[in-house]
């Protein structure tokens, strides 16, 4: 099932395009007009999400661990990308 | 501290142009170039975040149409269209500024460059939250930095004299269905120095290279790139900038040098 979502931030715009198979995320891309440093990083964000279950509490934790590499967001939070995950799950499947 | 005034500019060729901007980050990076202040213009260009899809962020027809190329840079943040009245500049340097890792103190700190450089124009500049100048409300800069190791790059575009219609016609607003809602959308939200002040590029950039020295404490001499910077430009430019999954996709594209 694939689901997407466009998630405004206070600043930036966060897109989500996933790919969700029996309640977890088996494919997952991030794009938008946010920074990130280093800027290689998102793929590492991406590889995290990556089979975890697509609930709140899975996609928190993942992302809890991807801020521990150092990765910087600056006016991005941890709680900006959860909620642009999970609002994929509220936008329902795409048609 | 001595630093290179680097006027180099490709206005037909922005793959070569952003190649030659990481080529110069790099070797700032690894000590082996000046800390410098570059400027430059593209003719008929849009210039995409490192994060961004071509196709959610542009009207390819439209782009196509108008012959406008789309190009990815190496950092993050939004869309903007760049023709000859569009003025960028890059700071790039080593830090010893006691910015560290931090990139929201490095845009504080780099966004005083224009602002300051604005305000010796007799206008009114307004810092938005992070790394945009609006003047009346309206957006005439927009910015976006990066920080490796020890060194920092902060690169700006700014709207001196771009013909808006165009940037207003290639820029798809997100959310926004109608394509003309869009355009009108744009168009109350960004404005021209030209328009505000009456200044033009030659002016601003004296502006800019004078308030650049001041906040960095740096005596600019114009130089040119350096042989290590130019093959390196090369070896990004055949490897990653001319690569469609670099500009119209979001694939991370790791250069070995």
């Amino acid at each position: 099932m694939k689901v997407s979502n466009l998630y405004k931030a206070e600043k930036g715009l966060i897109r989500i395009h996933a790919d969700v198979e029996d309640g977890r995320i088996r494919d997952i891309r991030i794009t938008g007009d946010f920074f990130m440093t280093p800027e290689e990083a998102i793929a590492s964000l991406e590889e995290m999400l990556k089979g975890r279950r697509f609930e709140a509490e899975d996609v928190g934790e993942a992302i809890e661990k991807f801020y521990a590499t150092g990765a910087i967001t600056p006016m991005i939070s941890k709680e900006d990308f959860a909620k642009a995950v999970m609002g994929a799950k509220d936008e329902g499947p795409i048609a | 501290m001595k630093g290179r005034l680097l006027n180099l500019e490709y206005p037909d060729n922005p793959y070569l142009s952003l190649a030659t901007e990481e080529a110069i980050f790099m070797e700032v990076m690894r000590k082996r170039s000046f800390p410098t202040l570059r400027f430059y213009t593209h003719r008929n260009a849009v210039v995409l975040g490192c994060f961004q899809v071509a196709s959610e962020e542009v009207d390819m027809d439209y782009a196509e149409e108008k012959e406008i190329a789309i190009v990815k840079r190496f950092t993050g943040g939004g869309a903007v269209y760049h023709d000859s009245g569009n003025l960028n500049f890059s700071i790039i340097a080593n830090d010893s500024y006691g910015i560290g890792i931090n990139v929201a103190k490095l845009y504080s700190m780099a966004m005083d460059a224009p602002m300051n450089a604005f305000r010796s124009l007799g206008m009114n500049p307004e810092k938005g939250r992070l790394n945009d100048i609006s003047i009346n409300g309206k957006k005439i800069l927009g910015s976006a930095a990066t920080i490796r190791q020890n060194a920092f790059l902060f690169h700006a575009a700014v709207l001196v004299d771009t013909n808006l219609m165009t940037l207003a016609s290639v820029l798809k607003v997100p959310g926004v269905k109608l394509k003309d809602k869009g355009i009108s959308t744009v168009l109350e939200r960004v404005t021209n120095i030209r328009i505000v002040s009456g200044k033009g590029m030659e002016e601003v950039k004296a502006a800019l290279i004078s308030s650049c020295s001041n906040l960095l404490g740096m005596e600019f001499e114009a130089g040119e790139l350096t042989s290590g910077e130019e093959s390196l430009a090369t070896k990004l430019y055949e490897d990653k900038y001319t690569k469609r999954e670099w500009n119209l996709e979001r694939s991370i594209i790791n250069v070995h040098y």
